[in-house]
Parts: structure tokens; C-alpha cells; sequence
């Protein structure tokens, strides 16, 4: 019987490991579409130095999973988002079965590789680990240090105290 | 970039996966990651994030309001390219304080050096429904004209169901032609502006504010704010590339004359004329409202109960 034969495209990761990736699932990385249909008859992978094998693994998942979903309607950048519309539990769990690091990176790579649908959910997730919480508990939360000096700090909060109630 | 072989800085998240998520935020929470670390307050300086406003008075505290949305607009005010202001049901005990808030607050928008509004909306304002007291009507209709005045960029002027009294309206129109939105004004979404359904006899004020207004493109209106007059001076005067027209059926008398529509067609050949039609109490039939000489593109018709 006549099998269809895949285009795939080929990425190399951080790790050196080459990953292929069919054609159709790739459409989901924006800007580099065209790229990587260059590259389609090349032999030579495309090396994504920035990304390791594991994320790149998850990657595929979502972009599989997500292979069919209509693309997103043009966005207003002057308006809000409408932040109502929910992640889905399939995405909230795939984002944060792994912990953080695992999902900074996979926020890193969907940057790096353009994937619009990927970064927007996982944004999303960031978001909510945000809300309702003061600064210190969000720097706990993410690790992060705080920089600011005390003076610093009091110039920021006086400086924005408009949306206090 | 992320550094593979540490552990991920999240103070460093792509700036554009940053101001994404600065988008979920609200204005308090905003405040409170951009105290987390110095790159997370560079991304909440996004002009991007601040772009949009809807200021709300209602209730006792409208004072408050406006002290906030006063320093939010020294804050960003240069970022802020579309606002909106809403009154909350104004009762006789609280409409005082809401005009008052309304004047301070659109006194400080006016002042800002670097505003560069596009789009101002007054959302169902309502005036001559809701607004009890003359005194506090005046003193938004005229904090409103002397805003809209120094407005220097303006291109999208939505006053959907404002309601205001004729000599109020035309005040709001008249500062528009005063200042430099009598260039930069492209849309003008006007639909139940005015109180009354009958438009009086202070007719030729009315038309004079409107031609003063010489970037109009867009006009969204109804029956309420255009008669076979002054559409008749639209079409001498104005140069536009859609006119859109809602027709509230209900009000059968202001059916504007077929001859009117064939010397449109004839003047502004090019300009489109969408029509809304509510079809509820519809005594006199389409033909009624649509002379046989203007040329009809497309019909939609569409259900709703």
C-alpha cells in the first residue's frame, strides 16, 4: 500500500541529540517555518543550541496535541487581553507537571522558536502564580533576588501608589 | 537568553514572554512584580502595557477615583492612547461629587504635555436620563468641551448614547472644530447623542459644528443626530468614505425623503451607507426608507429575538 511519506524537518539540541520532527507539527514555530523548509532537503539538522533535549521533547508533545487548533485571531496589542479565557487543564498540568525550571525553559524555547500559542499559555500559568501575591512571596515563589536597595524600593512602591486603594 | 548550565533566572524571562504576562495582571499586581526585581520594573515601563484606560466614577468615593486616575496619568499618561469614562448610575446624592470628580480628573488629562490620545469614549453617559442637577450636567458638558479642546491627536470620538440636551451637544462638537481634532478626527460614533428624537430648530448650529470638522471618514449614527438636511450637507460638504447610518425603525416619521439619498449618491458617489435595520414595529416596508435610484450592494438579514 502507498504510504505517505512525511516531510520532516531535523533539530539538533543543546545535548547534540537530533530530534525529527514532522513538517505539520513544526507550522507551530512561526518565524522559522520558512527556515526550516529550506533546510528540508539539507541533511544537516538545524542546531537550537539554547534548547535541551528535554524541552524540546515537551515541545513536540504540545505541538502534537495542539496540531489541529484553529490559529489565534489577530491581536489587538492596544487592548488587554481578555484574561478570562481559561488554560485548559490538559495545558496547566503539561506546564507544571515538571516544576519551574522546567517551565522557564519551555517559556525560553517557545521565545526561541516562536511558538505563539505555547508562549501565551504558559504566560498565562506565570500569571496566575503571580496574582494576589505581595513582592516578597512572588520572589520566593521564582527565586528570584531582590536588587533593589531600601531606597530604591520605597521610590517604586511611592512612585506607583495610584492603584492603591 | 537562558544559561543552560544554571539554574533558570526567572528575573531574566524573555522580555517578550514578560510583557505577556504583565498583560494578565491587573493594576495592583502589575505594581507588585515590578517590585520584585529591576528587570521586571524595566518591563512594566512597557509603553505597550499602558496603553489603554476605562476610568470608572460611581458611588461617594468618585473623589478617590479621580486622585488615583489623576497619578496613574502622571505616571503613564504618555502611554495612554485610548481612554474610556464611565459614570456608575448617578443618584441625586451622588451625582454632585461624580461631576466633580469627572472636572479633576479631565483637567489633569488636559495638562499632560506629552498626551497622545487617539481614542476617547464616553460610555452611555446618559446625561439628561440620569444626571439630575443642571449644575453638575454643565460641569462635565463643559470639563468635557474644554478636554476635547486641547485634544491634539485625537482620531476616534465615541459619545454612543451620551443623551445630552441639543445645546449641549453642539457645545461638545463645537470644541471639537475649536481645536486641532477638527483635522485629526477621522471617526465619529454618535448614535443617540442627542436626548430628543426631534431635532429642533437650532438646526444650523448643529450643521455649522459639524463641517468644521474636516478629517471625518467614519460617522456611525442614527436618526437621532441626521434628518434629510443635514445629510444634504453632508453631501455638499464632506468628503467621507463611509457614512453608516443605524435606522431605528420605530421612529417612522424621520425617514429621511428618497430624493435626498439619489442627491447623495449623486454627490459623494464613492461613500458607503450601511444601514442597521430594526425590523420591530416596521409599519411602511424597506421601499419605504430605500429610493429605487441608490444602487443596493447586499441585504443581511438576521434574526433576534
Amino acid at each position: 500500500m502507498y504510504k505517505k511519506i512525511v516531510p520532516q524537518i531535523k533539530l539538533e539540541t543543546y545535548e547534540k541529540e537530533v530530534f525529527e520532527i514532522d513538517l505539520d507539527i513544526a507550522k507551530k514555530f512561526g518565524k522559522l517555518v520558512p527556515v526550516l523548509q529550506e533546510l528540508l532537503n539539507d541533511d544537516k539538522p538545524l542546531t537550537i543550541k539554547t534548547i535541551n533535549s528535554g524541552t524540546l521533547k515537551k515541545i513536540i508533545t504540545w505541538c502534537t496535541y495542539h496540531k489541529d487548533d484553529p490559529l489565534p485571531p489577530e491581536d489587538d496589542d492596544n487592548r488587554m487581553k481578555h484574561s478570562t479565557e481559561e488554560v485548559s487543564s490538559w495545558d496547566d498540568k503539561f506546564l507544571q507537571e515538571d516544576g519551574q525550571a522546567a517551565l522557564f525553559d519551555l517559556i525560553s524555547a517557545a521565545h526561541t522558536l516562536d511558538i505563539d500559542g505555547l508562549l501565551d499559555v504558559a504566560c498565562k500559568v506565570v500569571a496566575t502564580m503571580i496574582k494576589g501575591k505581595a513582592p516578597e512571596e512572588i520572589r520566593k515563589v521564582f527565586n528570584i533576588k531582590n536588587d533593589f536597595t531600601q531606597q530604591e524600593e520605597d521610590q517604586v512602591r511611592k512612585e506607583n501608589d495610584w492603584c492603591e486603594d | 537568553m537562558c544559561d543552560l548550565g544554571q539554574s533558570s533566572d526567572w528575573c531574566y524571562l524573555p522580555d517578550v514572554a514578560l510583557i505577556e504576562v504583565y498583560k494578565y495582571l491587573d493594576d495592583s499586581e502589575r505594581v507588585a512584580a515590578a517590585r520584585v526585581c529591576k528587570n521586571w520594573l524595566r518591563i512594566f515601563e512597557t509603553p505597550l502595557l499602558w496603553r489603554y484606560r476605562c476610568v470608572s466614577f460611581g458611588g461617594f468615593d468618585a473623589m478617590g477615583t479621580a486622585d488615583r486616575a489623576c497619578r496613574y496619568i502622571k505616571r503613564f499618561g504618555k502611554h495612554l492612547r485610548s481612554l474610556a469614562i464611565r459614570f456608575q448610575g448617578p443618584t441625586y446624592r451622588t451625582v454632585k461629587v461624580i461631576s466633580q470628580a469627572t472636572e479633576v480628573f479631565l483637567k489633569k488629562l488636559a495638562v499632560i504635555a506629552n498626551m497622545r490620545l487617539k481614542e476617547f469614549t464616553l460610555y452611555h453617559a446618559n446625561m439628561e436620563n440620569h444626571w439630575h442637577f443642571v449644575a453638575s450636567k454643565n460641569r462635565v458638558v463643559a470639563s468635557l468641551c474644554r478636554f476635547l479642546r486641547r485634544c491634539r491627536e485625537l482620531e476616534v470620538l465615541n459619545l454612543i448614547a451620551a443623551r445630552v440636551t441639543l445645546v449641549d451637544g453642539c457645545r461638545i462638537l463645537e470644541s471639537l472644530g475649536r481645536g486641532a481634532a477638527s483635522k485629526t478626527l477621522k471617526f465619529l460614533y454618535m448614535e443617540d447623542m442627542f436626548q430628543t428624537n426631534v431635532i429642533p430648530i437650532s438646526i444650523s448650529r448643529y450643521r455649522n459644528a459639524m463641517s468644521k470638522m474636516k478629517g471625518l471618514t467614519y460617522i456611525y449614527t442614527n436618526y437621532n443626530t441626521v434628518n434629510g438636511e443635514i445629510l444634504r450637507h453632508f453631501a455638499r460638504e464632506q468628503k467621507m468614505k463611509t457614512f453608516t447610518l443605524t435606522i431605528d425603525c420605530d421612529i417612522n416619521s424621520w425617514v429621511i425623503e428618497p430624493e435626498t439619498w439619489t442627491y447623495f449618491k449623486r454627490q459623494c458617489p464613492d461613500t458607503k451607507v450601511i444601514f442597521y435595520i430594526y425590523a420591530s414595529g416596521f409599519r411602511h416596508g424597506i421601499q419605504h426608507a430605500l429610493p429605487e435610484t441608490v444602487p443596493i450592494k447586499r441585504i443581511d438579514s438576521r434574526c433576534e429575538c
